[in-house]
């Protein structure tokens, strides 16, 4: 594992069959210096295939976290059915939101780590507090090799030994906390403040989805990447429910939306 | 004028004739590099007293304009008479505090006691300045009670620099807490001097300097954390605060 977090976007010369880039264990080991007067080694300087908001919160009895499923190439929608999350063990979903190939390596990294805890066949599963510490000490890791896997992660359990819900943030300075609720992306500037106005500890699974989905509304009405199709995961004591994608109703023909702006009394600007 | 200085010759030529630097004259290769810092702000401050000492922490996550959390500690007790508390960067916060508690629980291993405040400050102060070069972006306050029973508090900056104080505070709202500690605490330079402040009398002084800060540091609020270490050991409450 500790060979991929350095060849993370690069292949060993040997899946090419020729040696590249001069000595090889000496390009990848020498961090951020110059290589043996070849080029550069290259770090992630900008995320290029970005997804954008995923609200997670807690309820009464679980934790449901929800993301759109668009991913974008700088300003353009590029892929509109991309799916989110990632389950790792039987109680702990991941959901991403940031550089979508950082999200699929690490997608694959914890993967691994669960094919690992699976061959002990102990019976013992990781919690969703222990994943959350793994993730962040990966993310501070890379952060400090000044080449961060860039995203902000939610993540949403169950704790088995406190019987409890698990809700999480880790992003790519590492910073990690558990909290009642949690947006990434444009969300924590348009969601944040829907969900202090009608967040409560005790709301059903019900109630909870639907807050969520209105997040999402105000979202794909004035976030220019967002998407009306939303993918949601809900933890609970029973496991991980990972739902379909499904299109949330929207209508744009509101009448102050079709009058033009010059013909409104100023007060009632849609702005 | 553009490309005039292009080739390394002729800026050279310039140099040696006009004996200064030009004035560059086309635009250098834009760079875009990772900025691994960050200010999560937050206020953290201690007051040692005599048998006593108190220490108080607020709640708020930040990171730029906005909360992130409103419940999230800046404080790990250390051992049973010994917190630190942090201001600066929340993930170098977490990994400090982590790696303080391998190497105290490292040190129990070894030497079958849990080592004392000032072993701890030193301790910590060595860490600091392993990474003088790639530094923490911390600002740490060390708080206990010393071999002899007295308070102790010690301040660093984020390199390692330490002294034992009798009051420090860090963070985003710490000048704003420094001058009222000044007055109250220090009593320096005044016309009159007060008798100094008993324990009771110093906890309260200490959640109203915290509520002081919130009203007017956007980066310090919700709620302080509040530890009062005594012969009893660590006492641990919470107060509210603005949450706006």
């Amino acid at each position: 594992m500790e060979d991929c977090l350095r060849l993370r976007g690069r292949r060993a010369p040997d899946n090419y069959g020729y040696s590249y880039h001069g000595d090889y264990n000496q390009h990848v080991l020498c961090g951020s210096a110059v290589s043996s007067g070849q080029e550069p080694i290259k770090h992630t300087t900008r995320p290029i295939t970005t997804s954008s908001t995923v609200i997670g919160l807690k309820f009464n009895g679980g934790t449901i976290v929800m993301s759109d499923t668009g991913v974008c190439y700088g300003n353009m929608l590029r892929f509109k059915s991309c799916e989110r999350f990632c389950q790792v063990g039987d109680r702990t979903v991941v959901a991403a939101s940031g550089e979508y190939s950082d999200f699929q390596y690490l997608t694959r990294d914890l993967k691994e780590m669960d094919t690992r805890d699976w061959v002990q066949e102990d019976g013992c599963s990781r919690e969703p507090s222990s994943i959350a510490a793994y993730l962040g000490r990966t993310f501070y890791g890379q952060r400090s090799r000044l080449d961060p896997y860039w995203n902000q992660m939610i993540m949403a359990g169950w704790q088995k030994t406190s019987n409890e819900p698990y809700l999480g943030y880790i992003d790519l300075y590492g910073t990690t906390f558990p909290e009642d609720y949690i947006a990434s992306g444009f969300g924590s500037y348009l969601a944040i403040p829907l969900l202090r106005k009608e967040y409560r500890p005790d709301m059903t699974e019900d109630e909870a989805k639907a807050l969520l989905q209105k997040c999402f509304m105000a979202l794909f009405y004035r976030d220019c990447t967002g998407l009306s199709t939303v993918q949601y995961a809900v933890a609970t004591s029973a496991g991980i429910r990972l739902s379909d994608v499904s299109t949330l109703t929207h209508k744009w023909d509101y009448k102050l939306w079709l009058t033009p702006t010059s013909q409104l009394p100023v007060s009632a600007s849609s702005w | 004028m553009m490309g005039e200085w292009s080739s390394g010759e002729g800026l050279q030529q310039h140099m040696q004739s006009h004996g200064s630097v030009p004035r560059p004259v086309s635009n250098p290769p834009m760079e875009h590099r990772f900025m691994p810092y960050q200010n999560n702000g937050g206020t953290v401050f201690a007051v040692a007293g005599p048998t006593y000492a108190v220490a108080m922490a607020d709640t708020r996550l930040s990171s730029g304009m906005r909360i992130l959390s409103r419940n999230t500690t800046k404080c790990t007790q250390l051992t049973s008479k010994c917190v630190v508390l942090t201001g600066g960067m929340q993930a170098e916060m977490v990994e400090l505090h982590k790696r303080m508690k391998i190497l105290i629980t490292q040190y129990e291993h070894a030497h079958r006691r849990e080592p004392s405040v000032n072993a701890v400050a030193q301790l910590l102060s060595t860490r600091l300045y392993f990474k003088r070069f790639f530094p923490y972006y911390t600002f740490n306050v060390v708080v206990g009670l010393d071999e002899e029973g007295k308070g102790a508090v010690y301040g660093y900056d984020a390199i390692g620099s330490f002294e034992r104080i009798p009051y420090v505070s860090q963070g985003t709202g710490a000048e704003l807490v420094t001058s009222v500690l000044d007055n109250q605490i220090g009593k320096t330079n005044q016309t009159k001097q007060l008798e100094p402040l008993d324990k009771t009398d110093l906890i309260d002084l200490a959640k109203d300097v915290i509520a002081a800060a919130g009203e007017r540091d956007i980066y310090t609020g919700d709620y302080a954390e509040v530890y009062v270490i005594d012969e009893t050991g660590v006492n641990k409450s919470k107060v509210d605060l603005r949450k706006e």
